[in-house]
């Protein structure tokens, strides 16, 4: 893996001193350049507009993941519940990171196809949608022009920092399994941050249908909800040549 | 070998849902001593021990058997109650049955569904409850174990030291029909 | 947006459709009905303030009103029902008012989309549907949908709002304004009052919410609360101990709902799950302790048994998914067939037998081809009283008198005779359709059955077996259950008594001697229960706790919790001597809104609700002799087929002097009038209702 990237010539010193395949933070690099934090504003894409800052490309992996056992799912949604009522002292599912609602009628295949073949109107079985807390290159963290999407100690959970974002919803496009969440209250985007080490839906659940396990990648096997906007960073050019 | 170590050992018997003879136990604290002062024997105070292990952990409990046996067990997953029911077993499906009848016609109270001693901790087949009620008629230890047919032929026993005839019988149809019947 | 609402827990909205007019309002929800918290009260308010008493159920001029509470669409525990209602068009011999309670996730659904609750007025010229989304809402044409069965109208109004919509919705019966019809949603969460709807061209309400239920109090202290009172969750109906010994377990009672054990697995789920060893403490097994299908349907159940349903937010999961197969292949239904208690055997009822005995394969089918019907077609049940109706029907020769002979023989009695669940698709269809004298009458309800085919009410009322009380309807937990306690109960309804605040207490499986220690706590003393069948002579504390069991169910009904699994009166929890918490309802209310109400002020705002109904019921009635006239008893209470005596041991029976003596004290503990039974000034100025009280006063109708 390459280290993390800044535009504008920042790249080619960083990659002198790190050592390839060596994940480095964005701390790091910083460190490093010497830059301070007002210096990432300022920082552009090669060739583009002006007034967009780089992405935050995201190398280092979660430490954990929720992962879900659909045949023992009840469909109670209490997950959905502790996920807002616990984080964001609210009961909106509709914002909940975890996602149980849209799959439980008609499962995820839904009612467009015609064939509802999950579900509670279906064979019964409840898909519960989770975040893969995805390896490099992660949609969401490389989709937002921001770099709103952020790892956060200790379990490395790719989190939404409410301070950079702008509410663009170009992260929610980027999901392949559309598991960003939006809150129309705050205008913010909001995502699993597995509760930082501790996720409220896993406890929460009466089924024993969730898990917090090590992380392991799923998202070469979960298919994905939808076709992404593909969003291609110029950036990731300085790495991947 | 230590308290906490001892304790452990009874808590994961009991987690696995039995309880630990005094004999295991005493061959557990033997088989992991280390002597103190490096002799090879060196008697063991087990009583002490033992007692050392239910002070420091007072989840542990002893409870004995008919013949004055000691079980351990711990209460942080199993009741005495429970850990009784365990004990029952020794007196054979017929003492066991016996007992249990007559603690929920005392208690509850009500009788019992004879179905109840298939379920885990008896596990007793129908025909052996069968069998076991058959020959509890006529023994002096049990005339107090009587039993009757509900009316969807579903068979219920009781202790007549506890519920009469009449009493028991509404009691049974109560849970065996009538509950059904007001769901 | 505005700035933050002054309490949490309410959507803030509550609804106004008139369907005569196409005119959709809204109200504040606070501001106009705090004082009646929202679900039922909200329900009688509208009803008392809006409905005039001549009124009858299919006037237009009638409302139905849909009200959940602030609970409701929070992870509280239990909160999933929305409140129906409305004049009931089973009452008998006039329609008074009534409540029903659908569960699901309609009452989530609707606060997510921002209002409390629902109320509809009027009648539509045409077939509509009323489409709600996020703080709108919008009338529909449904004159397609109009003859479907539920399933489809569902399908077709999710297409149409998105899958996450929830849809309550009528079937044919409910159309054809059958009185003994339900509005069902989510496959299988009925209420009723389908008939009403029906009578209102409206077919469904479809519901889609992305919105949120603000929670006033504390998030550490809500989510503390929240896990407190899961901790003290038994299974289904509140029952606190398991059905066969477990190791965590001091008791068990055989007949426990509490049927989780090892080796008892979801034989349906792909692979089995094993339910296990239930501890209370583990907070993430709860869904797994209840298991209806196998507990109404027997052992057999539990190869079926895919996993637990039902409403939002519930972790005890009473509805029970089952996959037979082979009733899919023999009668061509779906494979999966859901629910839960009367509607789950709605099917198997009707038989008297089956080939194969009462809990044998063809009685399942019989309640997958039941529920199949029933939930298609949206037909109620009454307690079972349809079914018990049918069967006297049929065994007397009342349905070969009255109907004629052409249509008699129209039926396969022949099937009926052998337990052959085939006899559904003749019987059910025809019910929901009207289709003949007989199916007809079954459709009215018990009252108007009786009354149209010139049958003595005191017909029904003298024979047991029917469990007929009154008003068209049977009892509910009665004296088998609770003794005077719940003769009492069943004398307030003008439907079935819809309580279980009282029967989850007595049926909680623990000794007596726990029972009467936890009693003592919770009505001042341990007589105020007796053991089941041996009863003792009233006393003044049997009367507190028949008060509390009303209050209560009107309270959790108000506030959206279930009536079914509260109130928490005893509790699992061996080192709590299996108390439970009586102010579980005080804390959550508490929390969510940020309204403080200690227990004591938030049961004066219960009784508000529960003297409403009874102010309604009396205005209905447009008497004051509610004792005499509406209060009253079927005389088989009095009764023992073995003629054993009152007050001895094996006998439920009652006496007649000791009931009389009952609702007088009753009467007293509720602060009304001792003779006739009427609200005092008094007990109406003390609750806030002096308005209520002057226009009763003014027809005379007060103490």
């Amino acid at each position: 893996m390459k280290a993390l990237v800044e535009a504008d010539g920042i790249a080619e010193q960083v990659l002198t001193v790190v050592a390839p395949g060596q994940p480095v933070s964005r701390r790091k690099v910083l460190k490093l350049c010497g830059a301070t934090i007002a210096g990432i504003a300022s920082w552009h894409f090669l060739g583009m507009g002006g007034g967009i800052s780089a992405p935050l490309i995201i190398t280092e992996q979660a430490g954990g993941l929720v992962v879900a056992d659909p045949t023992r799912c009840v469909g109670c949604r209490r997950c959905e519940l502790a996920c807002t009522e616990y984080n964001d002292g609210k009961s909106s599912p509709g914002t909940a990171r975890i996602r149980v609602r849209r799959n439980l009628n008609f499962g995820p295949a839904g009612l467009y196809t015609g064939q509802c073949t999950d579900g509670n109107w279906g064979s019964g079985l409840i898909v519960q949608d989770l975040c893969k807390q995805c390896p490099h290159p992660v949609p969401c963290a490389d989709a937002c022009p921001n770099a709103a999407i952020e790892v956060k100690p200790p379990v490395n959970a790719r989190v939404v920092n409410p301070d950079r974002c702008t509410g663009c919803k170009v992260c929610l496009k980027a999901c392949p399994w559309e598991m960003i969440s939006f809150d129309l209250e705050t205008n913010k985007a909001t995502k699993c941050f597995l509760c930082d080490g501790k996720p409220k839906c896993v406890e929460a659940c009466p089924a024993e249908a969730l898990m917090f396990v090590s992380w392991v990648d799923l998202t070469g096997k979960v298919p994905p909800r939808t076709t992404p906007v593909s969003n291609q960073s110029v950036a990731c050019i300085d790495c991947h040549k | 070998m230590e308290a906490a170590e001892l304790a452990e050992l009874i808590r994961e018997r009991t987690r696995s849902g039995e309880l630990l003879v005094s004999a295991d136990l005493e061959a557990a604290i033997e088989d992991r001593h280390i002597p103190v002062s490096g002799r090879a024997t060196e008697p063991l105070d087990i009583p002490a021990i033992i007692r050392e292990v239910m002070i420091s952990h007072p989840d542990i409990q002893m409870i004995e058997d008919d013949s004055g046996g000691a079980w351990y067990f711990s209460e942080q997953s199993m009741t005495v109650a429970y850990a009784q029911l365990q004990l029952l077993k020794g007196r054979g499906p017929l003492g066991m049955m016996a007992e249990v009848i007559r603690e929920h016609s005392r208690v509850y109270p009500r009788p019992v569904p004879l179905a109840l001693f298939r379920c885990a901790p008896f596990s007793l087949s129908d025909d052996d409850i069968a069998l076991c009620l058959k020959e509890m008629t006529g023994l002096l230890p049990y005339r107090d174990i009587a039993h009757l047919t509900t009316s969807i032929g579903n068979l219920y026993a009781y202790s007549t030291d506890h519920l009469e005839p009449v009493y028991a019988a509404m009691l049974a149809e109560w849970a065996d029909v009538g509950q059904a019947e007001n769901p | 947006m505005g700035g933050m609402p002054q309490y949490g827990g309410w959507a803030g909205k509550v609804l106004r459709v008139d369907l005569s007019t196409g005119r959709i309002t809204t109200e504040d929800t606070v501001e106009k009905y705090k004082d009646y918290i929202g679900g039922t009260g909200l329900g009688y308010k509208v009803l008392w303030d809006e409905v005039a008493p001549e009124t009858m159920a299919f006037d237009p001029e009638n409302k139905i009103v849909f009200a959940t509470g602030p609970l409701a669409g929070t992870s509280a525990p239990c909160n999933g029902r929305t409140a129906i209602t409305t004049l009931w068009p089973t009452c008998w011999p006039k329609h008074l008012v009534g409540s029903g309670h659908m569960g699901g996730h309609f009452a989530s659904e609707l606060k997510y989309a921002g209002f409390d609750g629902v109320i509809v007025e009027g009648r539509a010229d045409h077939p509509v549907w009323l489409a709600i989304a996020d703080g709108k809402a919008e009338i529909r044409d449904a004159r397609r949908l109009w003859g479907q069965g539920i399933r489809r109208t569902t399908l077709e109004i999710s297409r149409q709002m998105g899958p996450e919509a929830v849809v309550a919705a009528i079937g044919q019966a409910g159309e054809k304004m059958v009185p003994m019809s339900v509005i069902i949603n989510s496959v299988s969460h009925s209420g009723a009052g389908g008939a009403v709807m029906g009578s209102k061209n409206l077919k469904a309400i479809g519901v889609r919410g992305t919105g949120s239920i603000r929670i006033a109090g504390n998030r550490e202290e809500w989510e503390k609360a929240v896990k407190y009172h899961l901790s003290l969750l038994g299974a289904n109906n509140q029952i606190v101990v398991p059905s066969s010994p477990q190791p965590w377990a001091e008791h068990y009672n055989p007949g426990s709902r509490w049927v989780a054990s090892r080796g008892r697995t979801w034989g349906a789920a792909n692979p089995p799950i094993d339910t296990g060893s239930c501890e209370p403490q583990n907070l993430n097994r709860i869904a797994y302790r209840t298991n209806n299908a196998a507990f109404f349907l027997g052992e057999k159940a539990w190869r079926y048994t895919l996993r637990g349903n039902g409403c939002t937010g519930c972790p005890i999961r009473c509805h029970t998914m089952i996959k037979v197969p082979t009733a899919a292949s023999k009668y061509g239904i779906p494979e999966i067939g859901q629910s839960t208690c009367v509607r789950m055997i709605f099917g198997k009822w009707f038989f008297k037998s089956f080939p194969d005995g009462p809990l044998g394969e063809t009685s399942i089918e019989a309640a997958m081809v039941g529920m199949h019907l029933a939930d298609d077609l949206g037909l109620w049940d009454n307690y079972g009283q349809l079914q018990r109706d049918f069967q006297k029907c049929y065994s007397e020769g009342i349905f070969q008198s009255k109907v004629g002979e052409k249509e008699f023989r129209s039926y396969s009695w022949d099937k009926f005779e052998k337990g052959d669940p085939a006899f559904l698709f003749e019987l059910l269809p025809r019910i929901a359709g009207k289709e003949g004298e007989l199916a007809s009458a079954l459709g009215l309800g018990t009252g108007f059955m009786l009354e149209g085919w010139g049958i003595s009410e005191e017909a029904w009322k003298s024979d047991r077996t029917l469990q007929y009380w009154k008003l068209g309807h049977p009892k509910h937990h009665s004296n088998e259950d609770a003794g005077q306690c719940g003769v009492i109960i069943n004398t307030q309804y003008n439907r079935d008594a819809q309580c279980h605040s009282h029967t989850n207490f007595t049926r909680n499986g623990l000794p007596l001697e726990v029972q009467k220690k936890l009693a003592a706590d919770l009505w001042g003393s341990d007589a105020a229960v007796d053991a089941a069948g041996d009863f003792t002579p009233m006393n003044v504390y049997k009367a507190k706790m028949a008060k509390w069991a009303l209050l209560r169910k009107e309270l959790h009904d108000s506030i959206s919790l279930c009536n079914w699994m509260g109130p928490w009166s005893s509790s699992p929890l061996k080192e709590r001597g299996y108390k439970g918490d009586d102010t579980l309802e005080s804390l959550l209310y508490s929390l969510v809104t940020g309204d403080r109400k200690s227990p004591r002020e938030l049961d004066e705002v219960a009784e508000r609700i529960f003297v409403l109904h009874r102010a309604l019921t009396i205005r209905g009635m447009g008497t004051r002799e509610m004792r005499t006239k509406h209060d009253t008893i079927p005389d088989w209470v009095y009764g023992d087929d073995k003629d054993r005596i009152p007050f001895t041991r094996g006998t439920i029976q009652m006496d007649k002097d000791d009931i009389r003596k009952a609702m007088q004290m009753f009467y007293e503990e509720a602060g009304w009038d001792k003779e006739t039974g009427v609200p005092t000034r008094a007990t109406y100025r003390r609750l806030g209702l002096s308005d209520v009280e002057e226009k009763l006063a003014k027809k005379r109708l007060t103490a």
